[in-house]
């Protein structure tokens, strides 16, 4: 009996390793030139170790993905320092991989850098940050998610909320960062359809959410019950700008529950005040299904199969009817 | 009446002055006993060679010097400056507006304009902070920590936020270009710090640092214009700064006032883990150019070996600080309150 | 009439331009003068308020502290990681067990193996930081519940109107006032600030002088690094980057200059009120933060030399 058990868990196995590499294959969507764990990729990483836990937990789960698949992954951190960024893609090239993933830090800075992966034939794929127009040509595929759709997405829910009309106030992301500005001009562009909605003021809050409440309690001295709605670059940002209000209400500064917020990039505060209808809507864009996603095309780009030129993470937008459907970020 | 020097580094040969190669090499001799970074230098080479069969190839080599060169252009530029008994913590900020000039300038009236007026520009800014600091009479860490400050905001302000690309191939074909492997960025470097070290040790000026450095009202008696020598090594400190946005604009192809986050910090540590004393009065430029070869040693071999670069800050003030232990137990001087 | 007030001026410069500051920001902004505003833009500076006066005891005997912004971020990592697992009260002592290592080695180093206390500092200031990166990776980054825990309280809650931290800054820098004024401890501080060859002599053990004003700068930085991370009850391991700047211009803004054994906590406390008005008055006019970087480092530099032009006035009078 019991080598009966033996045997039938050994044939499971063997079943199951048999299958493993079927399993991992069907989202290759073609033939790779070589077996997938013989690849060598490499990572220009924009870094920024501290605090932003995005960015840590998209490295941890692309490290995860690698040795899942027993792919190389040779890393290299910028540690947010765009020159720096430029300057190691030599030490990638050395390594001689079959792809180079980059998440830039400087749109216009990393071109550069770009072209001499491109120059010594190793095709480059961009993630989450998209490059400037002049070295789009040395990019065989960009992965991320869409911030621009993110922005509208979460922009025009803002404006449901309000009914169409009122006063903005808007926390912007890190400037000269493509996401955050992109996110922005996002909502200046739904703005711009609904002539009532009015942007009080925009200010920098740096994705932060000390800084999201501090500048909100300063929105709120100038502009005090005037603010209808926020929109915020990400949900740490908008979790301080709503502590900041609750603080307020409970003052009197302002009534309670006026105000709407809603911002793309939803983190796990946000999600709790989405869940109790404190917050209008969220979007959701996982760091762990942004690095699955694009390190998938990566996958594929270093096979040799093709991809398609843009490749966008789907970012659903949580409101507090859905929000339970939908998983806790865990950042 | 004799000037009190401080450093023996020319070695004293008879019947007149020694040559300046003789004199250069005998302080670079020196120096390697004088500051902590030469062994560390060496110790880290050792050990990455043996981690990573990369390590020691001209091409990563090359990348080290690369890297090394950006803070160490502002480190051997601070460097004269701190023997003469002052700090810049500004030129961080001078670097990213010399960034922004160099591209705007070059987008304007083209590439050698933008490159004399950048120098300019960056010097002058130094030439501020020594005015600030000596016609007023204020300590220079507040007054150019503070003035960093202002400087971040106002090329914020004048430029915009974002990153400006520099027309024409000029800049990046610059920094492409390589000599024997060796990129033009590192032959300019090393260059600049021959210079400065011919300057420091061979001119009036480089004595009179020294003894500023040493004792200033010693100094001040024996009829030394302090003020200008000062005044001078500030506008120096300027004018490397901007030599470091002109390369970083070589990697980049554009500028921004977002560049060089931090860079005065990495380059006071050099110029310090290089053995020149904060208080003044001693330093050699061979050290600094030890103390920026090692911290970029130490981030390359960490990243060949794979290390998470958040380990890199711990190691990084760990060394500094065994370092300035282990040089204390050699020296046995005690610091003076500062 | 115009000679005393131009006497008044000059002996306390750092007041007036304080006044003047105050006054054309009222003009702009009316709002600035309301008592909430007051408050919030004092609550909004009462944790670095209550750092700049740690470091004050440190600039008095002659040296810096540039790791304190580290360390704020290694507190609130620590005070967060632990809060939901071992509740507020372990994480507030780990918070200050942590602070107290990093004086302890601070005070060491610098005190008794007599390092340069720039570049130790500087070297902790990396150190610390990495260390505050590296826990915030696998630990605990946010506190479920916030509201229903006391240690939201240190940051956001109100005695009598007005906001805990207000209180913790006013009550910790009259203290420290009177340790410097009253006690020998503080006397000896500015000795050892003025003199410190002068002050050993004097049988003062300058040493131990040394270690404890790092000491105090290391545990007032955890207490304002414990308010900031009670209002945002999340730990982002960068939370303290450049505060040491902010607060040590705060310190010389008041006009405490390097270990000439002048200034005093009063001055510093001047010197934060400055750079919250400043601050505050920028953000309310709507000024992108650049331009708070411009002003308020220009005011620095009026008021260093302001201060050191009215010393000079009065050792010549």
């Amino acid at each position: 009996m019991k080598y009966l058990v033996k045997l039938a868990l050994a044939t499971m196995l063997a079943g199951l390793m048999a299958t493993a590499p079927g399993m991992a294959q069907d989202w290759l969507e073609g033939t790779p030139e070589k077996p997938i764990d013989e690849l060598k990729i490499g990572f220009s990483f924009r870094g920024g170790a501290g605090g932003n836990q995005y960015v840590i937990q998209y490295l941890e789960k692309a490290r995860a993905m690698a040795e899942e698949l027993g792919i190389e992954l040779v890393v290299v951190d910028a540690e947010d320092d765009p020159a720096r960024q430029t300057q190691q893609m030599p030490e990638l090239i050395a390594q001689q991989p079959d792809a180079i993933v980059v998440w830039a830090l400087n749109a216009a800075g990393i071109v550069p850098a770009i072209r001499q992966a491109h120059g010594a034939g190793i095709p480059v794929v961009t993630v989450v940050a998209d490059v400037d127009e002049s070295g789009k040509e040395f990019v065989t595929a960009h992965a991320g998610p869409n911030d621009t759709l993110q922005g509208t997405q979460a922009a025009e829910a803002l404006v449901e909320a309000m009914g169409g009309k009122g006063n903005v106030v808007a926390l912007r992301g890190p400037t000269g960062f493509a996401p955050a500005d992109q996110r922005h001009q996002a909502f200046l562009d739904v703005a711009a359809k609904h002539p009532d909605i009015k942007l009080l003021d925009a200010q920098d809050a740096n994705w932060s959410v000390g800084k999201g409440q501090s500048l909100m309690e300063n929105f709120i001295t100038r502009f005090g019950r005037d603010i209808d709605g926020v929109i915020s670059s990400d949900g740490y940002t908008g979790t301080g700008a709503y502590l900041a209000s609750e603080a307020a209400a409970k003052a009197g500064q302002i009534d309670e529950g006026h105000i709407k917020f809603a911002d793309p990039n939803t983190v796990a505060t946000a999600y709790d005040l989405i869940k109790d209808g404190k917050y209008s809507a969220g979007v959701l864009q996982l760091p762990q299904d942004d690095a699955e996603f694009s390190f998938k095309i990566a996958v594929r780009v270093a096979a040799g199969i093709e991809v398609p030129r843009y490749n966008y993470l789907p970012t659903p937008v949580v409101t507090p009817e859905n929000a339970a459907e939908h998983p806790r970020p865990g950042l | 009446m004799s000037l009190r020097r401080d450093t023996v580094d020319t070695p004293r040969v008879e019947g007149g002055r020694a040559s300046p190669l003789y004199g250069l090499i005998g302080g670079v001799w020196s120096a390697t006993g004088k500051s902590p970074a030469w062994p560390l230098l060496v110790i880290l080479c050792v050990f990455f060679a043996f981690q990573s069969p990369i390590f020691l190839s001209l091409f990563n080599i090359n990348i080290i010097l690369s890297q090394a060169a950006l803070t160490g252009v502002l480190a051997i530029g601070l460097t004269p400056l701190v023997i003469s008994g002052n700090v810049d913590f500004s030129v961080g900020a001078i670097a990213a507006l010399g960034t922004c000039v160099a591209v705007v300038i070059n987008n304007q009236l083209g590439f050698f304009p933008a490159i004399a007026l950048t120098l300019m520009v960056c010097a002058l800014f130094g030439l501020l902070n020594g005015l600030i600091v000596e016609r007023l009479g204020l300590s220079s860490i507040i007054v150019t920590i503070a003035s960093g400050t202002a400087l971040k905001g106002l090329t914020f302000i004048i430029f915009g936020s974002g990153t400006i690309m520099a027309t024409g191939s000029l800049f990046l074909d610059i920094g492409y270009y390589k000599v024997a492997g060796i990129s033009v960025s590192v032959i300019l470097f090393l260059l600049l710090a021959i210079v400065l070290a011919l300057m420091l040790r061979l001119t009036v000026h480089g004595a009179h640092t020294f003894a500023i450095g040493g004792n200033r009202q010693a100094a001040l008696d024996a009829g030394v214009n302090v003020e200008m020598h000062v005044l001078a090594n500030f506008a120096i400190s300027g004018l490397m700064a901007g030599v470091c946005g002109i390369i970083l604009v070589t990697g980049l192809g554009a500028g921004a006032p977002s560049l060089a986050p931090s860079y005065e910090l990495w380059a006071i540590i050099a110029v310090v883990l290089g053995g020149t004393r904060l208080a003044g009065g001693g330093g050699t430029i061979a050290g600094t150019v030890a103390a920026a070869l090692s911290l970029t040693v130490l981030r390359n071999g960490m990243n060949l070996m794979q290390i998470d670069a958040r380990w890199f800050l711990i190691v990084l003030g760990s060394s500094l600080i065994v370092a300035l232990i282990l040089d204390r137990m050699r020296s046995g001087e005690p610091e003076t309150a500062e | 009439m115009t000679r005393r007030l131009t006497e008044l001026f000059w002996r306390h410069p750092i007041i007036v331009l304080l006044l003047v500051l105050l006054c054309s920001a009222a003009i702009i902004t009316p709002a600035i003068l309301s008592v909430g505003n007051i408050l919030l833009m004092l609550r909004q500076y009462s944790a670095l308020g209550i750092m700049a006066i740690g470091v004050t005891f440190v600039v008095l005997c002659g040296r810096l502290d540039v790791s304190i912004g580290s360390l704020t971020s290694l507190v609130v990592v620590v005070a967060i990681a632990l809060h939901d697992a071992f509740g507020p009260a372990i994480s507030i002592i780990a918070a200050f067990a942590a602070a107290a290592v990093v004086g302890l080695i601070n005070g060491v180093l610098i005190a008794y193996l007599r390092l340069s206390s720039l570049v130790t500092t500087l070297g902790m200031f990396a150190a610390v930081q990495g260390v505050a990166h590296v826990l915030a990776v696998d630990s605990k980054k946010l506190v479920e519940n916030p509201d229903q825990s006391w240690f939201a309280f240190i940051g956001r809650g109100f005695v009598f109107g007005i906001p805990v931290p207000v209180l913790l800054f006013a009550a910790i820098a009259v203290g420290s006032a009177l340790i410097m004024t009253r006690t020998n401890f503080g006397r000896a501080i500015r000795a050892v600030g003025g003199n410190e060859k002068a002050a050993i002599y004097s049988s003062i053990n300058a040493k131990a002088i040394v270690f404890w004003s790092f000491m105090i700068s290391a545990l007032c930085t955890c207490v304002g690094g414990l308010i900031m991370a009670s209002r945002v009850m999340q730990a982002q391991s960068d939370t303290g980057v450049g505060l040491e700047i902010l607060a040590l211009s705060a310190v010389f803004l008041g006009g405490t200059s390097l270990g000439g054994g002048v200034g005093g906590m009063g001055r510093t406390v001047i010197g934060v009120i400055v750079l919250a008005a400043v601050s505050n008055t920028l953000v309310l006019t709507g000024a992108p933060a650049e331009a708070q970087w411009l002003v308020s480092g220009s005011i620095i530099i009026l008021a260093v030399w302001l201060d050191s032009v009215s010393r000079r006035r009065r050792l010549l009078a």
